[in-house]
């Protein structure tokens, strides 16, 4: 006679054991995973709008007359009319007010500008996303009136 | 004689479990190839904007080598500057950076960037 055979006792607790194992085991690791892809997904977007940031910030001064470092922070641009536009970076935005009017340029964590004659050096901090790591920073420099 | 079937043993189910805790994760996406490729489009902006600043410095006839903060993270970075062909009363001026990639496989690589600016 041939009998079926289902499971026993021990071999369902064996297999929920194991089960549970690897749940424990990968529970983590994918956890861990979709942290460091959400960390790198937001800095590659900080990265974009710190880029955009400063690819207008530097429009900005060459399609500027004078500029002037107010702070080491803020930047003051004048344009060929006399219009004042002031740079600065606030609750993580780099801002250009003009005269209360607020445009956003990108996105970024802080400004560094200098000005030396016509030329105009700024480093701009993207957001820290990591505990412990460098500041990414893009600095670049452009001319006033320039081309 | 009964033929009797035979389950899985204890031995095949810590196989079978192991090599799903080997698999499972092969099969999810490398954290450290989307990190290299962040670091990559990093690398290459920061170079992009550099150069670009060494260019308007240029421009100005600021010759006078300059540290970029954000050389920091572009270990091995170096800057040269051609000046080529003048004609018109204009002056080709090449910058070319070089560094050591953070990236996978941390290559050297290089940007240039050409402009033309007024012969002094």
């Amino acid at each position: 006679m041939r009998r079926a055979r289902g499971f026993s006792l021990m071999e369902l607790v064996v297999a929920t054991g194991l089960t549970t194992v690897l749940i424990l085991v990968l529970l983590p690791i994918g956890w861990e995973l979709g942290r460091s892809l959400g960390v790198a997904t937001e800095y590659a977007s900080d990265l974009e709008h710190g880029v955009a940031a400063a690819d207008r910030l530097a429009a900005l001064v060459r399609a500027s007359a004078k500029a002037v470092a107010e702070t080491p922070s803020v930047l003051v641009l004048t344009d060929a009319r006399g219009a004042t536009r002031k740079v600065y970076v606030a609750k993580g935005l780099v801002l250009v007010d003009r005269g209360g009017a607020r445009e956003v340029l990108g996105a970024a964590g802080a400004l560094a500008v200098r000005c030396e004659g016509r030329l105009v050096s700024f480093d701009i901090e993207l957001p820290r996303r990591m505990e412990r790591a460098e500041p990414a920073t893009l600095s670049s420099c452009a001319r006033v009136g320039g081309s | 004689m009964v033929r009797r079937r035979r389950g899985t043993t204890i031995l095949e189910s810590v196989a079978a479990i192991a090599l799903a805790i080997v698999l499972i994760p092969a099969l999810l996406p490398s954290i450290q190839v989307e990190l290299s490729r962040v670091t990559e489009l990093y690398e290459r902006e920061a170079v992009r904007l550099i150069l670009e600043g060494e260019l308007a410095r240029e421009a100005e006839g600021a010759t006078a080598p300059v540290t970029w903060a954000s050389a920091r993270r572009l270990p091995g970075l170096s800057i040269e500057r051609r000046r080529g062909r003048a004609k018109d009363g204009l002056e080709e001026v090449t910058v070319t950076a070089s560094w050591r990639s953070r990236a996978l496989g941390g290559a050297r690589r290089s940007m240039d960037l050409t402009t033309w600016v007024r012969g002094r």
